[in-house]
């Protein structure tokens, strides 16, 4: 209880990625993936423009997210979460995956924002940073 | 609104803390939750007005996302929790909505790997404010959860006063049964609902979970809260 208390209320590590990205006020690198350590748990997440169709990002990221989260497993890793945001327009799709199967959720359907953030534990913040590279270079 | 209303509008604030582990559904619940509180209130009285804080981890947030797309206006603190380094950040989050929106209610959805209790005791402390800690809890993946992060999962649940079990959905009637069995040995006294969010939380819990945080706020002004003197 004390362990936990402790480590509650102390300032969490924040350990960034060293990349060719400028610095921002927090400390952080920004190279479009963002990556840093949290409590024990590897913080990854971007934000990209995608110039394929709707339908295909959503069919690419629906299989990116499964292999990530495979990916994180055969690494003895945890996924805490992993969730990315699609945004066309006024509208919004959103796919979440906490290590099985990828939940597909309608908010209501040029370019395509994709934001993509996940959370995983006793996995390599860099590998886990290059794996999401590698993944979101199909975008672009 | 004179100094004494405002400052008495100010502590009737009522405020719910969504805490639980990464993945475990916390958004889906406070997009029914919201649902309800407004309903709810919208019955007993005119402007009532939601709140909602969003807390994740990560330079990019995707929950807030979700949230504004489904028409909620959302105060985001990224890149940090609420309960340790961005303490203050909550506490001006929280002035500012009192001030520029006087809600009824301020929904606060932690990161996955908050502890609720630090975030109550940080608004107590610095606000003078009570709130009402939820828990969720992923039945789908508690084993695993609790064999690889008993800390964070013990912590997490120990300053509940409700905890929702949910994708009960997803799990097998007796398997239902450990996890329930596994929350009440972290927390004998607390509250449990089985849900799925997925298909629908009965409005009797929201209902439930109402009439509890009134009760605390009668129990704040019956104590050492504001007396309205």
């Amino acid at each position: 209880m004390e362990n936990k208390m402790d480590m509650a209320m102390t300032e969490h590590s924040h350990e960034s990625i060293p990349s060719n990205g400028h610095t921002c006020n927090q400390g952080h690198i920004h190279t479009g993936v963002e990556a840093y350590m949290h409590e024990g748990a590897s913080v990854v997440s971007a934000e990209i423009e995608a110039n394929n169709s709707i339908k295909e990002v959503k069919q690419q990221l629906t299989t990116d997210i499964e292999e990530l989260s495979h990916w994180v497993g055969i690494h003895n890793g945890i996924v805490g979460h992993i969730k990315a945001f699609i945004k066309e327009g006024g509208n919004g799709y959103m796919l979440s995956s906490t290590g099985k199967d990828v939940q597909r959720k309608e908010i209501s359907e040029s370019v395509i924002q994709i934001s993509i953030a996940a959370i995983v534990f006793q996995v390599d913040l860099k590998q886990m940073k290059q794996q999401i590279e590698k993944m979101l270079e199909k975008y672009k | 609104m004179n100094l004494q209303q405002e400052q008495e509008r100010f502590y009737n604030l009522k405020i719910i803390i969504l805490g639980g582990f990464l993945g475990s559904g916390k958004t889906s619940v406070l997009q029914q939750m919201a649902h309800f509180l407004v309903e709810h209130e919208a019955n007993s009285k005119a402007n009532t007005k939601f709140a909602i804080v969003e807390n994740e981890i990560g330079e990019v947030g995707i929950d807030d996302q979700v949230l504004k797309s489904a028409g909620f206006k959302v105060s985001n603190i990224f890149s940090g929790c609420v309960c340790c380094t961005l303490k203050s950040e909550l506490i001006k989050s929280v002035k500012e909505i009192q001030e520029k929106m006087n809600p009824s209610w301020v929904v606060i959805e932690a990161t996955g790997v908050a502890y609720p209790g630090s975030i109550r005791k940080a608004l107590t402390d610095n606000l003078g404010l009570e709130a009402y800690i939820i828990t969720i809890a992923d039945a789908s993946r508690w084993k695993r959860l609790v064999n690889a992060m008993q800390t964070l999962v013990s912590g997490q649940l120990e300053d509940s006063m409700t905890v929702l079990i949910n994708k009960t959905d997803l799990i097998e009637e007796d398997t239902l049964e450990t996890v329930k069995s596994s929350v009440v040995s972290y927390h004998a006294s607390v509250e449990i609902f089985m849900i799925s969010a997925k298909q629908g939380i009965p409005a009797s819990v929201f209902e439930k979970i109402v009439e509890h945080v009134k009760e605390q706020q009668d129990g704040k002004q019956d104590g050492h809260g504001y007396d309205g003197a």
